[in-house]
């Protein structure tokens, strides 16, 4: 994986396949600590205390086309190379939370990427869900989600490419604005 | 063109080429007529680049004018060959293709799914033998 943005997509593909219904995914950053907080939380089926073990090893899916279960392990590993940590607190009938910390001033660090397209991408692809995103930063807010976007532009799916295009240039301008890590080893952040 | 950076400028710019965006409904004319597209977006596939190709094979069938509804899966086992996808042509059985990387997506697109006539690298899943049939 080349983007932290694709750790993301592919661990709010869990909450999909435990079958939620709402799925938000928050990123914060606090320049003071030279921190990124992640957060992916779904209100699927959620683990028990045992299954929520498990998930931290690579060998472990509750898939059965196969036998290794690398997503969460291997955000956890860009995690903690950044000097970070991942936690996940799970509940049986409640729903999963994933929350990861990086640190983008290391030089290990992959490039946030693009989130806004792995956004769009899981909101075409799973349209029974509601989707919502939280951006924030010192300089400010930015939330967005599918049932503000079908009420504004009064539309009962999204879909289309147009649309798409518009809706990841609206969230970039934004992520722009918010100044999100953008480039490795958070070298931008402390251009002066 | 101005930025957008809030819902009410998308909506603006919609309601300004009400034509341009899409907003019909897919599946409405049945999803029996429609080309079906499962690209597989697990870790593998994505780790192999399947989010470039699912984009492109949005953005293709749609400049193209193909009736398709293309969606995500989960992994299909095939983390050998990915990124991989399954093409289900109306009225005829799934194609799985593996190595599915933008070229091959093109040439899936104008080969398979414009012409019928089948591309290299198709990952055999339900060849019937004549035992099966019967």
């Amino acid at each position: 994986m080349k983007e932290i943005a694709l750790h993301i997509m592919d661990v709010a593909e869990n909450g999909v396949r435990a079958g939620a219904k709402r799925i938000e995914i928050a990123i914060r950053q606090e320049m003071e600590n030279e921190l990124l907080h992640i957060t992916v939380e779904d209100d699927g089926h959620g683990m028990e205390k045992s299954e929520l073990e498990r998930t931290k090893d690579p060998f472990y899916t509750s898939r059965t086309t196969r036998n290794v279960g690398l997503g969460i392990p291997l955000f956890r590993q860009q995690a903690e190379m950044t000097g970070g940590k991942l936690e996940i607190n799970s509940e049986p009938g409640k729903g999963t939370q994933l929350k990861a910390d990086l640190h983008p001033g290391h030089p290990d660090c992959q490039p946030l990427g693009d989130l806004e397209g792995c956004w769009v991408l899981l909101v075409t692809s799973y349209p029974g869900i509601e989707w919502i995103l939280n951006l924030s930063s010192e300089a400010g807010e930015f939330s967005i989600s599918t049932t503000e976007i079908k009420s504004a532009l009064e539309v009962k799916s999204i879909s289309g490419i147009e649309l798409s295009e518009h809706l990841k240039r609206l969230i970039r301008n934004n992520i722009d604005e918010l100044g999100l890590y953008q480039e490795l080893g958070g070298i931008h952040l402390f251009k002066s | 063109m101005e930025k957008i950076k809030s819902l009410a400028d998308l909506k603006k710019i919609r309601d300004e080429k009400q034509s341009g965006l899409q907003t019909r409904e897919k599946g409405e004319a049945g999803a029996d007529d429609l080309v079906q597209v499962k690209v597989a977006m697990a870790t593998c596939g994505i780790a192999s680049g399947a989010k470039e190709t699912m984009e492109f094979m949005i953005g293709a069938l749609e400049k193209r004018g193909v009736d398709a509804l293309v969606t995500q899966t989960g992994c299909m086992g095939y983390c050998y060959a990915e990124p991989t996808i399954e093409v289900t042509l109306p009225e005829n059985e799934p194609v799985v293709f593996g190595g599915v990387d933008l070229d091959k997506a093109d040439e899936i697109i104008e080969k398979y799914i414009k012409g019928g006539e089948l591309v290299d690298g198709i990952i055999p899943v339900n060849y019937e033998t004549i035992d099966n049939k019967e």
